[in-house]
């Protein structure tokens, strides 16, 4: 699961355009402030390309935490 | 704020004037947003259908009452760079929201947060709106693909209620599918105890 962290952490630090270090181990959209409406597009847009495949309207709704990301990620392998 | 139904609503932000759309609001550059193809995307309308007296005869149909058209304004310069509407069912104490952000200038910058914050704060403020009035439920259906919706959505704490498959003819072809996103009290409350507001 940390490896599944730590690449959620580049998706989201290259999504949102800023260092990984800046991403707490719980960061959502609730509590980091670079996240904006456009870096979620590219989040959702880079997670996408490394699963292959448009992700379900439901699982897209839950993805606003670094967590989040690193579950589809699992979830993914 | 003292507010009595059918009065203008002016609701303040940081950035934003938030407040009920007068025909004189209908500017040209408002029309332009809507033979804007990217504006217009993720609201499903074709671009040129708009046109200035189509959109000030639409203000007719909101009475500041149960129904609401608000203009997003920035408070300095006075400049519209949006518009957010608000429909009320009081039998159920509901509101159906949405939204458009015509000026590209303030897309990613949480201008949907700030505005929208200010709205929801109005509808669920029980001076504004009580007893038979009350709001306890506010939502709203946008598309599945609209990405940046979603964001506004959930960072303002709605919940992920459903999802309607194929649920309207997309005007390109096909259909298109919409979620179903709530908001009650309770988590309006959860999401401001989030963010220490």
């Amino acid at each position: 699961m940390t490896d599944h962290i730590e690449r959620a952490r580049a998706i989201l630090a290259s999504g949102l355009e800023i260092d990984p270090s800046m991403i707490a181990e719980d960061a959502s959209i609730l509590t980091l402030d670079a996240w904006d409406s456009l870096g979620h597009i590219r989040v959702i847009t880079a997670l996408e390309e490394i699963v292959g495949r448009e992700l379900p309207p439901d699982k897209v709704a839950e993805v606003i935490s670094l967590p989040e990301i690193a579950a589809v990620l699992s979830e993914n392998e | 704020m003292s507010w009595k139904p059918g009065e203008h609503v002016e609701l303040l932000t940081d950035r934003f004037c938030v407040r009920t759309l007068k025909p004189e609001d209908i500017t040209q550059r408002y029309v332009d947003w809507a033979n804007d193809e990217e504006v217009m995307e993720h609201l499903n309308l074709p671009t040129g259908t708009l046109t200035h007296d189509k959109l000030v005869k639409n203000l007719k149909k909101y009475d500041n009452k149960s129904s609401f058209n608000f203009g997003i304004f920035l408070r300095e310069p006075d400049l519209m760079i949006g518009v957010h509407t608000a429909n009320c069912d009081f039998a159920h104490g509901l509101v159906l929201i949405n939204v458009m952000i015509g000026d590209k200038d303030y897309w990613g910058k949480k201008t949907v947060l700030e505005a929208r914050g200010a709205v929801i704060d109005f509808l669920f403020d029980e001076d504004n709106f009580n007893q038979k009035r009350r709001i306890d439920k506010i939502w709203g259906m946008p598309f599945t693909r609209n990405l940046p919706m979603v964001f506004n959505y959930r960072a303002l704490g709605f919940q992920c209620e459903g999802v309607m498959r194929a649920h309207r003819r997309n005007h390109k072809g096909g259909r298109l599918d919409q979620y179903m996103f709530g908001l009650l009290r309770s988590d309006w409350e959860a999401r401001n105890r989030a963010i220490g507001r």
